[in-house]
């Protein structure tokens, strides 16, 4: 798919909680329809915030935000509930950080995705069938005694996939994966990363990447922007954001990175 | 307490509870006598085999009016409670949810709720009822005012336990998935609340019991010639106070032991600490 | 060792002698139920304030409450001109206020007419001030003093029993007293303390200046428990009071301590709210205004019962509003209502109302019953109403016991209206019917169950107020009984107040107060104040 032609996301945004500075201060950011791009950035730096802010998600009462959220040229910023919720988990899905943490406890996996899946779809009868084909993709077991699971019941691991596996199920226009490998161990990461792949290369779906592992986001993406001090310091390609850094604040986080290795 | 004996212990009262509330349901059956008969030729009787925990002061059975008086506290403490909590429980969702000036409203209520002299109104109130209510009807009153007042702390609890929800990651998660804001709220943060709302619930239980006891100190709750575990309690006042010999008439306390046994097991039965 | 044994003896001779000599000194102590509302005398009008005044208040006449008569006081003797209506009183020379200011006829008019100011507004001014025509007082000389009056009047010497003589030179209302106390020191809330008056007027026999106590305490302790407590510690004199429950368990620990002085004048009764304007459905108000309904209301209630029960025996079974208590205006030819259902039931039937399957139906076939108001926390009054209320179920009534706080039942009685029935006790202070006039008269505000009326409603109504009148008025001893006595029958003929018993009156006396006659009326223990004496530790009994 093209990358040309009209930005799938444009940002510019300024975000403050109330009793701190700015968090995000006229951050700006361009996402292209299908871009895999990465966003590192030290912890704290802000990155989950604009995660939120991006699905309209930000608690309005704590944090106040300011700008503009255009996506495939319509305004995010000021549209009604409804609006944001045909948007949320269709045409933009969030892995939420906090796996485990972000499953409703109360709740069997079966009844969370099936309610993830006729949240959007036409054929609300048809969840089993559409939800066991992602599962497996992320690996997950698709029987019954499985979904008959309550979320403590999972390891970090699975449930990290799981939220995945929602996130995935409607074939979003761009996929927020904010952290999704940090508990997972090297094979499942790389499946769960496949299966971004694949969904990259066959439905076009842009992912914007958050990570503090600049590593995993080098090998993944196609652009790689470092968020600091509330704005994007340095964006490019990632060989040469990762070998050549301007900036001296990706200097230091690219030096951070063990056992570097450019092959 | 072991893991062990905590389940005898818990167990054991909860057989209690259930034998004191079938024989209280069951109360015409079990009660030898009508608890509002007058044998006035024994009154003030020490126990008998005809009485066996004495009469009282106008020559009543003391065990049949202990029975009638344990189904009407016991029975309707809950019930008091259970009012008391659906009102919390309202007033603090809506709190929680609806911020702005009905959330500040509310919380206001609460606020001036708890700071009311509830005493002089429960007497005002109690005054302006029209006289002839009958003692069921005014007990249950008393219950609804007693529900009534005590919504206001279990409120500002739900309220803060429903706000904490409201932001926790897996709401935001399943909004972020596009869910209704009322269905993250019914199938995602209700549930979650429920433990809070129950130990409310079960905490507030042995509180009514023992209010609806003062109240009846105050000549408000239940009126002659019905009894309940407060006009049964007030029995004692005298003896009590002016500490004749307790030895020589130990039944008199025979109704204290008993509510005093019943908030124990309820407190055994359902600690009122928040389970997670 | 012989000469050991005679200075023994003599010390114990000298002891015994000293034991029955009264012993200046000591302090009294007891407790009061509230704070004395007002201590201005004229104003007083609770029971704490009547006591201070009691013990401080100097007055012209004192009733004796043991034997009933009245007695001089300040005034040494006094007269009614033929016509009744001037009373001329002769003062005592020589007596002086607890200041050391002398006492004259100035300060008695002072008196008068700080107590008739109708800014004041004393209670105890009321039937000086009913008189038609008023009450003006005269000083003659400096020892003689006339009280003249619009119209003839009777008996009103005994009102000045509560008429506590202050002085014209001081602005402070409470002192200085002509009585044997003064009040010295105040602490609100906690307690009063009165200090001997040294200028007192009485001596005793044998010429020693009264009081012989040097002070009394009044600690405000408003739960009775709390007293009983105290003094059974040894560290209050004296009860007044007691109520049958304490006196019971007071008796059990303290044998020595209690007396029941017997039929006291206070009474307990129960009527129906009789006002045509009253909020109640017309029904009821056909069955409270029928004497009939109401005679068998009273035959149904079993009075031995409530004095045995409730009381513990330590009540009568009352015939009226005077109880045998009151020798001088019983009237001897009444019956105490007996308990008696057939005839309940038979008056019942004969008006109309039907029992079926144990309830009482009225013609209309309304069931019949209605609410008891009484003061909420009284135990003795609830128990009563526990006890009428099953004594009614057995002529097929149902009553709800409806007990108020007593602001709220006094609303009801006084201003509302709203009720069907209420059970109340009177204290009764004065022997004589005069002061009970407000009761009586249809016009009377305290003519209960059917008060203030413009004119009397019903002819046994009009035939009270008659002979209120000649109460009032009339000069004649005997005519004054005969036509009291006529109120007592047509009382007990038409039963307004349901009469139910008289409590016997219950006091605590410790061992070492001397001198103490205890009597029915108030102040009960405390009358005769000014003789009461405190034995010294060494010479009570131990208890
Ligand atoms: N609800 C909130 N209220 C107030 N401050 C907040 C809130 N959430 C986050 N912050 C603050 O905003 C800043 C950015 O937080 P954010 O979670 O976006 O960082 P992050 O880059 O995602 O960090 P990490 O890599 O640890 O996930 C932090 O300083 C944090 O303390
Ligand atoms: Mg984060």
């Amino acid at each position: 798919m093209s990358r040309s032609g009209e930005p799938l996301l444009e940002l510019r945004l300024s975000v403050d909680y109330r009793g701190g500075s700015g968090v995000l201060q006229t951050f700006e950011l361009t996402i292209a329809e299908g871009e895999l791009i990465g966003l590192a950035g030290q912890s704290g730096s802000g990155k989950s915030t604009l995660a939120l802010a991006i699905l309209g998600l930000l608690d309005e009462r704590r944090a106040r935000i300011e700008g503009s959220i255009r996506f495939r040229q319509q305004e995010l910023l000021g549209l009604g509930e409804r609006q944001w919720r045909s948007i949320r988990g269709r045409r933009i899905a969030l892995v939420f950080q906090s796996a485990v943490s972000s499953l409703t406890p109360t709740m069997r996996l079966g009844d969370q995705i099936r309610e993830a899946w006729q949240a959007h779809s036409n054929h609300p009868a048809e969840w089993r069938m559409e939800t066991a084909s992602t599962l497996g993709a992320v690996g997950l077991p698709t029987d019954d005694s499985f979904l008959r699971l309550f979320p403590r019941e999972l390891s970090v691991g699975m449930a990290q996939r799981f939220l995945a596996a929602m996130a995935v199920l409607h074939k979003p226009d761009l996929l927020i994966a904010d952290e999704p490998t940090s508990a997972l161990d090297v094979i499942t990461q790389s499946e769960l990363l496949k299966l971004f792949q694949s969904l990259n290369s066959q439905h076009g779906t842009a992912i914007l990447f958050i990570t503090h592992d600049i590593a995993v986001a080098a090998s993944f993406c196609h652009r790689i922007a470092i968020l600091h001090d509330g704005a994007i310091v340095e964006s490019g390609a990632p060989a040469t954001v990762l070998t050549n850094p301007r900036e001296e604040y990706t200097k230091r986080l690219v030096s951070a990175v063990p056992q570097w290795n450019l092959g | 307490m072991t893991a062990a004996l905590e389940r005898r212990a818990r167990l054991a009262s909860a057989a209690f509870l259930a034998t004191l509330a079938i024989a209280a349901l069951a109360a015409d059956w079990v009660a030898p006598y009508q608890p509002e008969e007058q044998f006035r030729e024994t009154i003030a009787a020490a126990p008998s085999s005809r009485f066996w925990l004495g009469t009282d002061d106008l020559g009543r059975d003391r065990f049949s009016r202990l029975i009638h008086a344990t189904r009407i506290s016991l029975l309707i403490a809950p019930a008091a409670a259970l009012l008391s909590v659906v009102l919390a429980a309202s007033a603090g969702i809506a709190a929680a949810t609806r911020t702005g000036l009905i959330g500040n409203l509310l919380m206001g209520a609460a606020d001036i709720t708890l700071s009311l002299p509830w005493l002089l109104l429960l007497l005002t109130v109690r005054s302006l009822l029209p006289l002839d209510v009958t003692p069921w009807a005014s007990l249950t009153l008393t219950f609804a005012l007693l529900g009534a007042i005590g919504w206001a702390g279990p409120a500002r609890v739900i309220r803060a336990a429903i706000r904490e929800l409201l932001v926790s990651d897996f709401v935001i998660s399943a909004r972020g998935r596009g869910l209704s804001k009322s269905r993250v709220f019914l199938c995602h943060v209700l549930p979650s609340a429920r433990p809070v709302v129950a130990a409310q619930f079960w905490s507030a239980v042995p509180v009514f019991v023992l209010a609806e006891a003062n109240l009846s100190f105050l000549g408000l709750g239940v009126t002659e010639p019905a009894a309940s575990w407060g006009t049964m309690l007030k029995e004692m006042e005298t003896v009590l106070a002016v500490g004749g010999n307790l030895l020589n008439q130990y039944w008199v306390f025979a109704p204290a032991a008993l509510v005093f046994v019943s908030v124990l097991c309820l407190t055994i039965l359902f600690p009122s600490r928040i389970s997670t | 060792m012989r000469l050991r044994i005679i200075i023994a003896a003599q010390f114990l001779g000298i002891a015994c002698a000293w034991a029955q000599q009264p012993v200046r000194g000591g302090a009294l102590r007891l407790a009061i139920q509230a704070e004395p509302r007002n201590l201005d005398p004229a104003q007083a009008s609770d029971e704490p304030s009547e006591l201070v005044r009691y013990l401080t208040g100097g007055v012209l006449i004192r009733m004796n409450r043991l034997t009933q008569r009245l007695e001089p006081a300040l005034a040494e003797q006094w007269s009614y001109d033929t016509a009744r209506r001037t009373l001329t009183l002769r003062l005592r020379a020589g007596v002086r206020f607890s200041d050391g200011t002398p006492f004259n006829a100035a300060d008695v008019c002072h008196t008068f007419s700080h107590l008739l100011d109708p800014a004041v507004d004393a209670p105890s001014a009321e039937p000086f001030r009913s008189v038609k025509g008023g009450t003006r007082c005269e000083v003659r000389d400096a020892r003689t003093v006339a009280l003249r009056f619009g119209e003839p009047i009777a008996a009103v010497e005994r009102l000045l029993d509560d008429v506590a003589i202050q002085s014209s030179r001081s602005k402070d209302q409470s002192r200085p007293t002509l009585g044997p106390f003064f009040i010295s020191d105040r602490q609100p809330g906690a307690s009063l303390v009165l200090r001997r008056n040294p200028n007192y007027w009485r001596r005793s026999p044998s010429g020693t200046q009264l009081p012989y106590l040097d002070s009394i305490r009044l600690d405000i302790q408003r739960n009775r428990d709390s007293e009983l407590v105290r003094f059974r510690a040894g560290e209050l004199h004296l009860i007044n009071n007691l109520d049958s429950q304490l006196y019971e368990r007071l008796k059990s620990q303290l044998p020595g301590s209690v007396r029941d002085l017997g039929v006291s004048n206070d009474t307990e009764q129960l009527w129906f709210n009789q006002i045509a304007a009253a909020p109640l459905p017309a029904h009821k108000k056909v069955w409270f205004r029928s004497t009939e309904f109401r005679k068998a209301v009273s035959e149904a209630i079993n009075r031995n019962d409530i004095a045995r029960v409730v009381f513990k025996g330590h009540a009568t079974a009352a015939v009226g509003p005077v109880s045998s208590a009151n020798h001088a205006w019983l009237n001897a030819a009444i019956e105490t209502p007996r308990l008696n259902l057939k005839s309940a039931l038979n008056r019942l039937s004969g008006s109309g109302f039907r029992l079926r399957d144990g309830i009482l139906y009225d013609r209309a076939g309304n069931p019949v019953e209605f609410s008891l108001i009484t003061n909420a926390g009284n135990r003795s009054r609830e128990q009563m109403a526990a006890l009428i209320q099953a004594d009614l179920k057995r002529i097929g009534i149902r009553v709800t016991i409806a007990p108020l706080d007593f602001p709220a039942l006094i609303g009801r009685i006084t201003r509302t209206f709203d009720y069907d029935a209420c059970l109340l006790g009177l204290v009764m202070t004065d022997l004589d019917p005069i002061a009970q006039t407000n009761v009586w008269l249809s016009s009377g505000p305290q003519h209960q169950w059917n008060p203030s009326q413009s004119s009397p409603e019903t002819p046994w109504e009009a035939e009270i107020d008659r002979m209120m009148h000649t109460v009032a008025t009339e000069a004649n001893a005997a005519a004054r009984k005969r036509a009291f006595d006529r109120v007592q029958q047509i009382i007990a003929e038409n039963v307004p107040f349901i009469y139910l018993i008289n409590r016997h009156a219950l006091v605590a006396v410790a061992p070492d107060v001397r001198n103490a006659q205890p009597a029915v009326l108030r102040p009960q223990t405390l009358w005769n104040i000014d003789q009461l004496w405190l034995a010294s530790p060494a010479q009570v009994p131990k208890r």
